[in-house]
């Protein structure tokens, strides 16, 4: 019995999920500054709306226009503002539309969105 | 005249393998077996064409369901004790990691509440879990 129980866990039984991982900040760390030139901003409202510099975009565009920002610059850093009423699948559509369009530094701004 | 008898032929399946093909269908069924976990809340995950996979039974599982409810693998939890019942899972453990189960309909701002609530269990990543969506 204990046997057929090893067995199973070494034969991986254990369930697999997936996710989108985030990096937390360490405890005392220094808030992060952006700088301006290599920075762009994305604000997704408590409607879904979202704007990439100041500009609209449909969720499902963002992948593509961040993209576009990419080629631009390589090193492009993105901050991510979520109203905090807006719905939290609405941060995770963000978040898999940027990681679609390979950006490589993002950044979730924590508090109210502009 | 001497007349031949014939030769009775008794049918017999053969057992003898019987209990080698009893054997290797139990390995197969115990190799293949997932066993589902239990679900501390009931929630809609978001769906996302990216994301890593992780192995949920090596992860602090923190459900927020849709009316902003926190509840641990076993239990549900206030919100201003989610981070002090998370570092002191991680001080039994320091090898798990945390993975979240938010309701997609919840509201960002208390999604926010619990990261920072996981950040102050001095947590150094978290898996936002999703739901495959079609694509990649």
């Amino acid at each position: 019995m204990f046997r057929a129980a090893g067995l199973c866990k070494s034969f991986g039984a254990l369930e697999v999920a997936r996710g989108i991982s985030l990096e937390l900040p360490r405890p005392g760390e220094a808030p992060l500054v952006f700088p301006a030139a290599k920075t762009s901003h994305a604000v997704v409202s408590a409607d879904q709306s979202v704007t990439l510099d100041g500009v609209a975009v449909p969720m499902e565009a963002l992948g593509g226009a961040v993209r576009m920002k990419l080629r631009e610059k390589p090193d492009l850093l993105l901050v991510l503002s979520v109203d905090p009423r807006a719905p939290y699948a609405s941060l995770v559509s963000a978040l898999d539309q940027v990681k679609l369009a390979g950006a490589r530094q993002v950044s979730i701004q924590t508090g109210e969105a502009p | 005249m001497k007349i031949r008898r014939r030769a009775r032929h008794h049918n017999v399946i053969p057992t003898a393998s019987m209990a080698d093909i009893a054997m290797l269908l139990l390995i197969f069924f115990l190799s293949t077996t997932i066993f589902k976990a239990r679900e501390a809340l009931s929630v809609r995950l978001p769906g996302a064409t990216t994301g890593e996979h992780f192995q949920r039974e090596r992860a602090i599982r923190v459900w927020v369901g849709p009316h902003g409810e926190v509840a641990f693998n076993d239990a549900a939890v206030p919100m201003e004790r989610v981070g002090e019942t998370l570092a002191s899972k991680l001080a039994q453990n320091p090898s798990l990691s945390i993975a979240l189960y938010a309701d997609a309909r919840v509201p960002y701002g208390t999604v926010a509440r619990v990261l920072d609530e996981v950040e102050r269990a001095h947590a150094p990543r978290v898996t936002l879990t999703t739901e495959r969506r079609g694509g990649g």
